[in-house]
């Protein structure tokens, strides 16, 4: 394997899950967007644990997914409450701190 | 220090005071000289209403109490011999930081004893007086309390042996002259005489302050002994600004030129305080200052100069204005104005005995003493002799003529008072104090100019030996030339002819003379006015510039946060794309370090 | 640059490993793209699907066979499910509309994302990228034990945070969930009193009864024959008539309250979004 490809790779990824969070308007949508992003940085961490020859970093890939799934329980709880208020998904509904 | 003080007395022209020794037997209580009038202050001030049905006997006990003690200390003063009467007591240290050293403490010498004797002598008197006078005021315990005040400050004053428990003294009898010329506070016009007053003497005050500031930069010390033991190592212009910074001061206190503006409207105080403050105490301060600072003046004839000018200027025109003055007692004050003036113009000329004799109840002994210092005038020889010595003679003409004009308005003619006016004699509590005060001022002036014997006891302070006078010399019999002509004159104007109720229409000199001389017109145009469009200036200035700038600065501040404020969109995604852009500055700014 | 390093690195790594990194680069860059542009939601999670199913292959290339188990474990059969299943509550037929309400935020997202990729490409390209470790045990059938030695020694502390962590994030999903009751839980007495009361006291017909079919969109034939609206889920009525074909097509509109009122919270809400588009199902 080439880490270097690895790291391009992961790079493209992270970018296309960056746009993708600025652009969609679906609550989902974008915090799917973000796990794209996460795993990008995953496979780039492997990648590096590889390169260097010791495991840390595929540790802290694991911490990683960890803490994404705490995120993910949290971050749909609070879309959950969000949609029972307002009956949408929208994130550009919820613009009330709007100057 | 006592050779030391020999050696800079030898390299002197004039000689120094004597040095003064401490104070030893019934002199070592000195300090009850102050200790009684404060307390009587204070039982008086503090004590509220409580004291308001015995608190004029203490009032009047007080200074009693202090003139018994100042006799007392006199006569162990006349025990000692000429050289060793100056007595120096140190009560504390008020001061000590570094170099700067300054201890409360007394010196009683010829000098200071004069001045003790006279306030507390005819102070006790003028407090009897004011008994009765008072007794149908309701606040005459305060009355009497910020009289006490005036009292101890005053012997403050002539008592210290610094300057800076002088100046304490000083701001004392202005604080006091303040409250009581305000006296009747809730009438119109006594408040605004009393700060015109405070406000002008501020200005003399100024003037002390600053030489004070000086003696301590240049000598160390600013005690007598210090000051004087080395004002002959001053420059020459050091110890000229130090005469004409003390001089300023002087003027203040006394009503000067150009600080006189403020003793005429003085008179708005209960008429004890005319008498006691404004008249014979604390408008001599002045001159104690410049006496007692004749070592410093001797140094600088140019100083010495400033100071006959300032005299002779201010007897001319204190004379020129009680011409015009209808108000008893606004006479008197231009009077007061005059005689000092004649006091200042003797103690530039050197001698200490002659301002002296004027003290008293001015104007009737002082008018004895004249002709010495107009003697003494001529001779100092030279264009300003000359010029002094006339300006001098023709104020005691016009003195005379108008005390003349005064006595037969007041005195002579048909009754011109109104239906419902009764006027009556006093009490006894009023005039026994006033006859004892006339005796004396009559008597003193007699006992002692024949003889010079006040001239001779100060000489050891004031370093001077007066000559003998002549009574009958040219300049004598010219003075009394013009003042039977002065009399005359008056009489001819006021005596036989009926006197106006309404003062009469008159030409522009008389106008002016009623005009103060225009005294407040000059200090309004040239003091106040521009003051006031500096003032307006500022303000301006604050307003426009200043503000103008805070508020230009507010505006903007809120008008970018109000277009700022449209960068809150509400939207979740554009705040998004803000942090993103900021991440990918951030990112180019790491690769512009980095690489 | 990035050629020299891929040159350099390409020696030495088996064509199997790479002829697997291209294709699955290939298709997870597709499938990514697919996500960031499929116009449902659910589209875009079957595409993130993918894309993490193509990463476990690849952590297994890199030689985390661990991790890849977990990810497919984990991220794709736990994380991505519960996103369906928030998906399947908010609506699974929803589309994103086109038209974009904040000017110029596309534009600006499409710059700045270039601008980012430009930037870490010349990243990438000029750091010290070496070349992979040789094969080793901990990349094969020791990768477990290396990764167990490391987490519970030098790890163990952010191991234990991040396990307070998910509790605690456990607990703010229940808080975040949790809908307080304003009235109290009506007992079974309650619901036959209720039931008692209402316009219909037999216990309502289920699908298919009395039908000669049993599929759910079959309604059932009442005593007279007629068939019953209130046995068919309104859903299914509405859409079949809006298919215009099925058994439930031909059933008056909506069941009477009762009926709708169960189904209001679930599966029947649609998001109001796209208020435009034609193809909007509404209960």
């Amino acid at each position: 394997m080439n880490p270097a490809n690895f790291v391009t790779l992961s790079v493209i990824l992270f970018v296309i899950g960056a746009v993708g969070v600025l652009v969609r308007r679906n609550a989902l949508v974008i915090f799917m967007c973000v796990e794209l992003m996460l795993n990008a940085v995953n496979l780039a961490f492997v990648a590096f644990a590889r390169m260097h020859a010791n495991l840390d970093g595929q540790v802290i890939a694991f911490f990683v997914m960890v803490v994404a799934a705490a995120e993910v329980v949290v971050g749909l709880a609070i879309i959950m409450a969000m949609f029972r208020a307002r009956r949408s998904a929208s994130v550009d509904d919820a613009n009330l701190l709007k100057y | 220090m006592t050779s030391s003080l020999a050696v800079a007395h030898a390299a002197l022209a004039t000689p120094l005071p004597a040095a003064s020794l401490p104070a030893v037997g019934v002199q070592r209580a000195a300090w009850l000289l102050l200790a009684f009038p404060m307390a009587g202050a204070l039982i008086l001030l503090l004590g509220g209403k409580r004291t308001n049905r015995w608190g004029h006997w203490i009032g009047v006990l007080m200074p009693v109490a202090a003139f018994v003690y100042a006799v007392i200390a006199f006569i162990a003063m006349l025990g000692y011999p000429a050289n060793q009467r100056s007595r120096d007591l140190t009560l504390f240290t008020w001061i000590h930081v570094a170099r700067f050293n300054v201890p409360v403490g007394l010196q009683l010498d010829q000098l200071s004893i004069c001045f003790v004797l006279l306030t507390t002598g005819v102070g006790s008197l003028i407090h009897i007086f004011a008994v009765g006078y008072m007794s149908h005021d309701p606040e005459r315990r305060r009355f009497f309390g910020y009289m006490n005040l005036f009292v101890a400050s005053m012997l403050l004053l002539v008592l210290a042996n610094n300057y800076l428990v002088l100046y304490v003294g000083w701001e004392g009898v202005g604080l006091a002259s303040y409250l009581l010329i305000g006296f009747w506070f809730y009438n119109p016009a006594p408040p605004v005489a009393a700060k015109k007053a405070f406000v002008v003497n501020r200005v003399g005050d100024f003037g002390l302050t600053i030489a004070i500031m000086l003696m301590f930069a240049t000598f160390g010390s600013v005690t007598f002994a210090g000051v004087f033991g080395q004002a002959g190592k001053a420059s020459q212009g050091m110890v000229t600004a130090l005469g004409l910074l003390l001089l300023l001061g002087a003027c203040g206190k006394s009503a000067q030129l150009p600080l006189q503006s403020w003793l005429l409207d003085a008179m708005e105080g209960p008429t004890p305080v005319s008498a006691l403050i404004h008249a014979a105490t604390m408008v001599t301060a002045g001159v104690y200052l410049i006496v007692r600072s004749g070592p410093i003046f001797d140094l600088s004839p140019n100083a010495q100069l400033v100071v006959t000018i300032v005299g002779a200027a201010t007897l001319l025109f204190g004379a020129l204005i009680s011409c015009a003055k209808d108000d008893i007692k606004k006479a008197l004050a231009g009077s007061t104005m005059s005689q000092i003036g004649y006091m200042m113009l003797a103690a530039g000329l050197g001698p200490a005995g002659y301002p002296f004799a004027i003290i008293g109840v001015p104007p009737f002994s002082g008018f004895f003493a004249k002709d010495t210092i107009i003697d003494v005038a001529f001779e100092k020889g030279g264009t300003s002799g000359a010029i002094l010595g006339t300006a001098a003679l023709v104020g005691a003409g016009i003195t005379a003529f108008y005390m003349t004009r005064v006595m037969y308005m007041t005195f002579a003619g048909e009754r011109r008072w109104d239906a419902g006016a009764h006027p009556h004699e006093v009490p006894p509590i009023m005039t026994s104090p006033m006859i004892l005060l006339a005796i004396g001022a009559v008597a003193w002036g007699g006992f002692e100019i024949l003889g010079d014997r006040l001239a001779k006891f100060l000489g050891p302070v004031t370093g001077s030996v007066p000559p003998e006078p002549a009574i009958f010399s040219a300049a004598g019999i010219a003075a009394l030339v013009l003042v039977a002509a002065g009399i005359a004159l008056a009489w001819a104007m006021y005596g036989r002819r009926p006197v106006a109720t309404v003062a009469p229409a008159a030409g522009p000199a008389v106008m002016a003379a009623r005009k103060d001389l225009y005294g407040d017109a000059f200090n309004e145009s040239v003091l106040m006015r521009p003051g006031q469009w500096l003032t307006r200036l500022s303000v301006y200035f604050d307003n426009r510039g200043v503000d103008g700038l805070v508020n230009t600065l507010a505006a903007a501040v809120g008008g970018t946060s109000g277009r700022m404020r449209r960068l809150q969109t509400g939207f979740v995604r554009s705040y998004a794309l803000s942090m993103f852009i900021g991440a990918v500055l951030l990112v180019g700014a790491f690769l512009l370090v980095r690489v | 640059m990035t050629a020299a390093h891929l040159l350099a690195a390409g020696q030495t790594t088996s064509t199997g490993a790479s002829v697997t990194f291209w294709i699955l680069a290939v298709i997870s860059v597709a499938a990514g793209l697919g996500m960031v542009l499929a116009r449902r939601a659910v589209h875009c999670a079957v595409f993130l699907a993918v894309v993490m199913l193509s990463l476990a292959i690849l952590y297994a290339v890199a030689g985390a066979p661990f991790l890849a188990f977990v990810q497919i474990i984990v991220y794709t059969g736990a994380v991505l499910m519960l996103f369906l299943f928030v998906l399947m509550i908010v609506g699974v037929s929803t589309k994103d509309s086109l038209r974009e309400n904040i000017p110029g935020q596309r534009l600006a997202a499409g710059v700045a994302g270039i601008a980012f990729l430009v930037l870490l490409a010349l990243i990438v390209g000029h750091a010290a990228i070496g070349p992979a470790a040789p094969a080793a045990a901990r990349y094969g059938v020791g990768n477990l034990r290396g990764l167990a030695v490391l987490i519970f020694t030098r790890y163990v502390f952010p191991f234990e945070v991040t396990a307070a962590l998910l509790i605690t994030a456990a607990l703010g999903a229940m808080v975040l969930a949790h809908r307080e009751r304003t009235a109290p839980k009506p007992t079974q007495r309650d619901l036959a009193e209720q039931r008692v009361a209402s316009a219909h006291p037999s216990p309502l017909p289920g699908p298919g009864v009395y039908a000669r079919h049993n599929a759910v969109d079959f309604p059932a034939l009442l005593p007279d024959g007629s068939p019953s609206a209130l046995s068919v889920s309104p859903i299914i009525v509405a859409r079949e008539r809006e298919l215009g074909t099925g058994p439930a097509a031909s059933l008056p509109p909506g069941g009477d309250g009762a009926n709708g009122a169960d189904t209001a919270n679930g599966a029947g809400g649609q998001p109001e979004e796209a208020a435009g588009e034609p193809e909007e199902a509404r209960p």
